[in-house]
């Protein structure tokens, strides 16, 4: 079974792009989705692409409380179905 | 620190009420990008590596420099004294040796453009969006909007669909920057209300704080949608047109 970080690398291959490139291996645990270069509403449509996927909830209200995609990994490890 | 007109990548776009609000072309351009980042400080030049992509490390440089050279020359304080501090939320103030001055600023940027609104006092938000039709429109408006904007959305089609869908966003995105609060405030517990998403310029209060007026204004043009919300004192209520 493919681990968390990697599942989500490969979403965010098939759902985002940054100036037409693909961003899934630049997702570092020390970075944020804004440190990417996503817009807010990138970052908004992700979250329901990984709340789907994960089967968490995950608002947007949630995500503001993360400071980076580590942040995001630990949450997704701790509630993911 | 040369800002002659002619080299400047800036330049003044609308006065909205007591804000003037400044267009940055972030368009690639290599000798714009090298002055920028000569510009920065220590600071600024660690978050500048951060981004991995040339892109977003552009935008963020063509616009903190463009918002120091405007900040310094209305402040009329060198570039060395200038810095940046920003709230818990993480939105920006500038700091002079320290100390705040009276200026207020909030910016935003998308693609080619970047918007910085600057006023002498009340809270300020801004927010550009290049328009790009998306196949999620439906699943967004869903996590972002209420039920009013929702049903709105659901009677336009194509062309006006992607614009009534940015005009809400801007909007909405202008007023949870000028609370400073991002995305810990729900975006969907508050609507736009149609005066304003239909026209140009209205008062809105918060339900949720009710005694705070923001004169809000819808400013996009054809090449890009944007919005800006500024924070109204009570003395200037019966003032605005
Ligand atoms: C404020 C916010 C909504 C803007 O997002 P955006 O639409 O993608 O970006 P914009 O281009 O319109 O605005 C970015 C600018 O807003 C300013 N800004 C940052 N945080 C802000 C806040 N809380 N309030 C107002 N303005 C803010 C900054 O100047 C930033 O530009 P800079 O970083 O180049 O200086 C978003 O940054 C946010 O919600 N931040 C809160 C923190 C957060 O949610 N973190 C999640 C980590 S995964």
């Amino acid at each position: 079974m493919a681990s968390i970080e990697e599942r989500l690398k490969q979403l965010a291959d098939e759902n985002l792009e940054v100036d037409g490139q693909p961003i899934g291996k630049l997702l570092d645990p020390s970075k944020s989705l804004f440190d990417l270069g996503l817009s807010s509403l990138d970052i908004v449509a992700f979250g329901k692409v990984i709340a789907q996927e994960f089967n968490v909830p995950l608002t947007p209200e949630k995500g503001a409380e993360m400071r980076n995609i580590g942040d995001l990994i630990a949450y997704l490890e701790a509630n993911a179905a | 620190m040369s800002t002659s007109a002619a080299r400047c990548w800036w330049s003044s776009f609308r006065e909205v009420g007591s804000a003037t609000v400044i267009h940055v072309d972030l368009t690639p351009h290599a000798s714009r990008e090298a002055s920028s980042a000569l510009w920065l400080n220590e600071e600024e030049r660690v978050r500048w590596r951060h981004y991995p992509l040339p892109g977003p490390r552009r935008r963020f440089a063509l616009c903190r420099a463009a918002l120091r050279a405007v900040l310094c020359s209305r402040i009329g304080c060198s570039n060395e004294r200038l810095s940046f501090g920003s709230s818990s939320y993480g939105k920006p103030f500038a700091l002079v040796d320290e100390a705040p001055p009276a200026i207020r600023f909030n910016l935003s940027h998308s693609g080619k453009h970047g918007l910085i609104a600057f006023a002498p006092h009340g809270r300020l938000g801004v927010d550009v969006e290049e328009r790009i039709a998306r196949r999620d429109f439906d699943e967004l408006g869903e996590a972002v909007f209420g039920p009013h904007e929702q049903s709105a959305l659901a009677c336009v089609r194509g062309c006006d669909r992607v614009q009534l869908f940015f005009r809400l966003w801007t909007i909405k995105e202008a007023l949870i920057k000028a609370l400073g609060m991002g995305f810990s405030f729900d975006v969907s517990r508050f609507e736009v209300p149609p005066v304003l998403y239909q026209g140009r310029m209205s008062i809105f209060c918060f339900p949720q704080l009710p005694e705070v007026h923001w004169r809000v204004e819808y400013i996009g043009n054809e090449e890009f949608s944007a919005a800006i919300a500024h924070e109204l004192f009570p003395s200037q209520l019966g003032d605005q047109s």
